[in-house]
């Protein structure tokens, strides 16, 4: 079937399988190959991308459902202008190991800076990124650097920003 | 070669169901029906449930009543402030399904006809007394059942003949007295599927239970109310003696079996614990 | 006598003086703030796992697997339904020498003529595409005669089934020191108690991947992997050496051990397939694969007896352990070496016998796992000091304190600690941030009541937030390095050579799998020349260019291969000056980065381009103060030991019996800390998995299978199971260790979960000896004691 959608801010057209996943149009069709699988079954959360507004695991979306999707990826998301801050925070905080799950981790990261009103605790930092596993770095790191990237209301905002110009919504 | 519809509305899908013989298989969130290689590998006419703006944006609230899409992500009923007030125990059960990527996807009509005994909405929705809409229409009717009459066995549901859940709707239990508990328990906090669950909602007045609703999840084939242990709440004063008899009625009451996950001793051990949990946090109040 | 002890003197204050001459050479600077040099890649995405590159005419491997334990396969049927001409097939009779090549060559590529697991690959097919491959598959039908199997790892030496040699035995290890029968007559008492630990799969976020490409000449794998040279081994032997193997690793997702000696397997099958199809052939696990049939942690079964006096010091050890290898060899021996060479744990015993065996069973055979057989014995060695406490009834801690080894006694191969042991350092250190003895004595009085309720069948919380709580602690070691002579067999090598814009750039074989690996090699030469890390490189990890420095394994790569990388810097600069001095005639002195002759100033990087032929070549061996009899099981089983001790802080649901660990100390000596940053992400990574191990990662046999799939029923610990994490590092140098860095990478996962399983024993006052311990087994255990109450009363 022939499916059009928005890809980090392009509009493309394909033609794929119905029940293609999305993780596997991304890699493939697009040879955007930031999003990985670690388990093709929305346990993992390393396939993590950003649909309309919302975080969802790439390995269960289908192609069926795209049609007039917005959709961010790792590729996109460091074009946004708050990217630089997040990324400083955990390459400063020591947050990266072997790198698979970091592409979920920093989309997942990013969605639960723009939706959540600060301050955000440790306790909701960790629950709201439970999606996402690694197998290296025992997570602290990770808590710590989205826990600075939380304390900081300017990046919030500019996050914020950078949401709605991707999706026109809050 | 697979054929998708995607109506746009509720006239266009029930034309569909009227035209077509065949099996058509539903979807929303997909996040159940995706990870079951076989049965979506065998898909073959899919209907996207998610494409008509009334099951999916539905989110209804009324004085008495909520009426929720049934491809409503769950997130948009967590979130929901309303819901967060009025029905705090459906928000504390969506909560705890997987993570947060699959909230935003999956959905109360998935979570039912998927019918799984470990959904972790249906025991509230039980204890709820929800009632699902189920099209197509009748003369413009939605047929309304129970949980208990849509879910009949584990992956199995009354829902024949291309028969989809269009909404749920929920009563607003009445506040005054009211006390409810969730309990989920898992093999970890997040990304995990319950061992045990532990859905109760109830009233009690100057130390008398007036009514009690309890349902279990993942002990027993179906997601029912326990009724024989309910039946030895009701109406009586709540002590330590009376707790002692309800945890022991629904140890018996439930039918846990040992899988993956945990034994069907510890199951039912943990639900007679959830249970006197339940009853004890509300007398020390 | 005399002369011996004179002998270490000497050789210890040599030491001393040396190793201070040395560091004030090199000028190690400690910045917390180490950044990685691989950081901002992998967070945009960029870096390309084997399965992110594009490779044009890539096709995709499959394996048929055996569905039996043990059978003789009678017959390959390929379904003529389908088109055979559209795939390639691989099966035994096309492998020019048919065995993987690690210690005994054992374990086929592809099995012949018996399985010898439920898994093991009988046939392999490539095609263009995933579906044709499912398909091809699937419509392979092998015909077996089932032979007796055997599962039970206890059972498997006396049994008729051979599966190893004439009785199952992959290694057979007895380390005898003293004499236990002067131990038993001078022993207080004898304690006993047996110890299981299970499964574990590593379950790296990035599945097993490999491709091979096939060219003229040579056949090149390129995939996810730990050790280059252990899979050119592999293909060299496979293919007769008639082909040239080159071995190329990418960025790899995870490892921990998992990817030591699996990648061969599948490197040779990938490149079985390219070479009969003319294509690139990728081998890629799903998930469920890679769970089901991968190499696991080895199971083991310990048989413990201590004689004590009546404080609890250990006279003598009597030990008996048991892994379980699995179907073939792979590194059996080597984990078990590594099991019975941890045995007595951190304790000075003066009379020890560790008889250790590794048996075969018709099981995935077991492989290399983070501690490699050292976390299965820590668990037997300190359930048994948990059960002398309570045997003695003395406190656990104090139990640990009186038996801790110093420096300068004897291990149980008689090896004299002659430097850098921290036992008692880090243990004393832990109990102290942990406040242990406080709360241990206050968790006992809080839990009292709850605990009594229990027992009497009560609802047992008086407020909504009471839990059981309870505080275990661990002492705990790792050998750094291969055992025994291993790093003497080994030999690695490394070359550096200078760029022409005058940039040292580092060959090695040594892998990045996000532990750290190329931002601590950057680290140190540049730090021991002086100059900023940005301007040291690193060779692709190409079997083509660098040279064997050995696998990525063992914790060695900072301790073993980094010091040949401060050796090169010195010889570096030896020879930068050198040739400053033939040219000038002046004598130049390298300070901090520059050089200093006459009244020039030269910073180093315009010397090294001038003189950019220079090449370093450095090898490793042991400094001859290093003396190991493998036979004989007697001396330096490895060159130094680094040491760490973990307080475990739990809390039990008394509803639920939900057991989670809140707080977690640990103070680890590690010689130096090369990134310290970044040995804080290890040990948090390393500790967390250990939790995991004791609480979470349940994985069975059921008929010879495994009865997990993947991430759903593989339980890991999310964010929502970590503690609060409490890390010191403690640095006693290592003479030999570049900065005097010892190993790190394995020990902080091997004392995770017996502190937290010492834990459950304080709270419950019982014997837990067994990992994982689940709310299920905790339940049961509660009821055992329960009955056991009950029985009391009455």
């Amino acid at each position: 079937m022939k499916i059009k959608f928005s890809i980090n801010g392009k509009e493309v057209e394909l033609e794929v399988s119905p029940k293609k996943r999305l993780l596997d149009i991304l890699r493939e069709d697009l040879e955007l190959i930031g999003t990985k699988e670690g388990c093709g079954k929305g346990e993992c959360g390393a396939c993590t991308v950003l649909m309309n507004g919302k975080r969802v695991n790439s390995c269960l979306i289908p192609a069926l459902q795209l049609p007039g999707s917005h959709i961010v990826t790792i590729e996109g998301l460091q074009n946004w202008d708050s990217f630089n801050s997040i990324e400083k925070a955990y390459i400063e905080h020591g947050a990266v190991q072997c790198g698979f799950c970091m592409s979920g981790f920093v989309m997942s990261s990013a969605a639960l800076l723009a939706e959540s009103l600060p301050p955000i605790s440790l306790e909701k930092i960790k629950w709201e990124l439970a999606g996402n596993l690694c197998r290296c770095t025992g997570y602290e790191k990770i808590v710590e650097a989205v826990h600075d990237l939380s304390q900081r209301r300017e990046l919030i905002q500019q996050i914020r920003n950078d949401w709605q110009n991707a999706f026109g919504v809050r | 070669m697979e054929v998708i519809y995607r109506p746009k509305t509720l006239n266009e899908l029930d034309k569909i169901i009227r035209e077509n013989k065949t099996d058509l298989t539903y979807l929303a969130g997909a996040t159940d029906l995706m990870v079951q290689e076989e049965r979506w590998k065998a898909a073959s006419n899919l209907l996207d449930l998610s494409s008509i703006k009334e099951i999916y944006q539905t989110l209804e609230i009324t004085e008495s009543h909520v009426l929720i899409g049934s491809a409503l992500p769950l997130s948009q009923i967590i979130s929901n402030l309303t819901i967060q007030k009025k029905l705090p125990v459906l928000v504390e059960a969506c909560r705890q399904i997987g993570s947060i990527q699959i909230q935003n996807r999956a959905t109360l009509g998935g979570n039912i006809a998927n019918a799984s005994p470990a959904g972790d909405s249906l025991p509230v929705l039980s204890v709820l007394d929800a009632e699902i809409w189920i099209g197509p229409r009748n003369n413009g009717e939605f047929e309304k059942l129970k949980i208990d009459q849509v879910m009949l066995n584990p992956g199995e549901t009354s829902l024949k003949d291309n028969r989809y859940i269009a909404f749920i709707s929920i009563p607003f239990p009445r506040e005054e007295n009211q006390f409810w508990y969730f309990r989920k328990v898992g093999q970890r906090k997040a990304l995990a599927i319950s061992k045990v669950s532990l859905a109760v909602l109830g009233w009690i007045k100057n130390g008398t239970i007036e009514e009690i609703r309890i349902s279990t999840g993942s002990v027993s084939p179906q997601v029912k109310r326990a009724t024989e242990t309910e039946a030895i709440l009701n109406k009586h004063i709540l002590n330590e003696n009376l707790v002692e008899k309800a945890r022991q009625s629904i140890i018996e009451e439930v039918a846990p079996i040992t899988d993956i996950r945990s034994t069907d001793e510890y199951r039912r051990r943990i639900c007679g614990e959830l249970l006197r949990e339940a009853l004890y946090l509300r007398m020390a109040q | 006598m005399k002369i011996d002890i004179l002998n270490l003197w000497i050789i210890w204050i040599l030491e001393i003086v040396v190793w201070n001459f040395i560091l004030k050479k090199l000028n190690m600077n400690n910045n917390p703030r180490d950044f990685r040099v691989d950081a901002q890649e992998k967070l945009r995405g960029q870096t390309r796992y084997i399965a992110d590159e594009k490779i044009p005419g890539l096709w995709f491997g499959g394996t048929v697997r055996s569905s039996h334990p043990r059978a003789r396969i009678l017959n390959i049927q390929f379904d003529p339904q389908f088109d055979w001409q559209s795939v390639v097939v691989v099966t035994a009779k096309d492998i020019p020498n048919n065995y993987v090549a690690m210690l005994e060559n054992d374990m086929p590529f592809l099995a012949e003529e018996i399985v010898n697991y439920i898994g093991e690959p009988v046939v392999l097919i490539a095609a263009p595409d995933k579906e044709k491959l499912q398909q091809a598959v699937e419509s392979v039908k092998i015909d077996y005669e089932p032979l007796p199997h055997v599962f039970d790892m206890l059972k498997s030496e006396a049994c008729d089934v051979h599966i190893f040699g004439e009785h199952n035995l992959f290694k057979e290890i007895l380390i005898e020191k003293g004499d236990l029968q002067t131990a038993k007559q001078k022993a207080y008492k004898e304690i006993e108690i047996e110890t299981r630990t299970g499964f574990q799969e590593h379950l790296y976020l990035e599945p097993q991947a490999i491709v091979a490409i096939p060219e003229k000449d040579r056949i090149i794998i390129r995939g996810s992997m730990q050790c280059p040279y252990y899979i050119k081994n592999a293909l060299d032997k496979m293919f007769d050496d008639k082909k040239h193997v080159t071995v190329i690793q990418s960025p790899t997702g995870g490892a921990f051990g998992g990817k030591e000696d699996y990648p061969s397997l599948i490197a040779g099958h990938a490149a079985l397939l390219a070479v009969k199809s003319g294509h690139p052939v990728a081998i890629f696990f799903n998930r469920e694969e890679d769970v089901k049939f991968t190499t696991k942690r080895h199971p083991s079964y310990q048989q413990s007896r201590a004689y004590v006096d009546k404080n609890g010091k250990l006279l003598g050890l009597d030990l008996k352990i048991y892994l379980d290898g699995g179907a073939y060899c792979t590194l059996s021996q080597v984990v078990l070496a590594r099991a019975a060479l941890t045995a007595t744990g951190c304790y000075y015993v003066p009379n020890v016998r560790i008889h250790a065996k590794a048996v075969a069973t018709n099981t995935v055979p077991s492989g290399a796992f983070r501690g490699f057989g050292g976390p299965q014995a820590i668990f037997g060695i300190e359930m048994l000091i948990e059960k002398i406490a309570q045997a003695l009834d003395l406190p656990p801690q104090q139990v640990r304190r009186i038996n801790l080894i110093e420096q300068g006694q004897e291990t149980a191969t008689e090896q004299v600690l002659k430097y850098s042991v921290s036992a008692r350092q880090t243990f004393e250190d832990v109990l102290a941030e942990s406040n242990f003895e406080k709360k241990f004595n206050q968790y006992a009085t809080s839990n009292l009541p709850i605990l009594n309720k229990l027992k009497k069948g009560k609802y047992p919380k008086q407020n909504k937030n009471d839990t059981l709580k309870g505080i275990g602690v661990c002492a705990f070691q790792h050998g750094a390095g291969f055992t025994g002579t291993g790093e003497n067999k080994i030999q690695g090598k490394i070359r550096v050579e200078l760029t022409k814009a005058g940039q040292p750039i580092i060959f090695s074989a040594q892998t990045e799998m996000g532990q750290g690996e190329q931002t601590a090699f950057k680290k140190i030469l540049s730090e021991a020349l002086s100059i900023d890390r940005n301007q040291v490189l690193l060779s692709e990890v190409n079997t083509d260019l660098v040279p064997n420095s050995g696998p990525t394994v063992a914790s060695r790569s900072t301790m073993v291969v980094g010091s040949l990388l401060t050796d090169a810097a010195l010889e570096i600069v030896q020879k930068l000056t050198g040739r400053l001095k033939n040219e000038f005639g002046l004598k130049y002195e390298y300070r901090h980065g520059y050089f200093y002759g006459g009244e020039k100033i030269l910073p180093f990087q315009n010397v090294a381009k001038k003189y950019c032929d220079i090449t370093v070549e450095k090898q490793y061996c042991h400094p001859p103060i290093i003396k190991f009899d493998d036979l004989k099981w007697k001396g330096d089983a490895y060159p130094v030991f680094s040491w760490a001790a973990s307080v475990a802080e739990i809390e039990v649901d008394p509803i639920t019996f939900e057991i989670k660990v809140i707080k977690y100390y640990t103070t680890h000596e590690i010689g130096k800390a090369i990134n310290h940053d970044q040995a804080v992400a290890q040990i948090q990574g390393g500790s967390l998995q250990g939790i995991g191990y004791a609480l979470y990662e349940k994985i069975e046999l059921e008929n010879g299978q495994f009865d997990v799939t993947g991430f759903t029923d593989y339980i890991i610990p999310t964010l929502t199971e970590i503690p609060e994490f409490h890390i010191k590092i403690l640095e006693n140098p290592y003479p030999f260790g570049p900065f005097g860095a010892k190993g790190l990478g394995e020990l902080p996962f091997v004392g995770a979960a017996p502190a937290v399983v010492s834990a459950l024993w304080m709270i419950f006052g019982k014997e837990f000896n067994q990992i994982p311990v689940l709310p299920e087994n905790l339940y049961q255990s509660f009821k055992n004691i329960q009955t056991a109450e009950a029985r009391r009363l009455n």
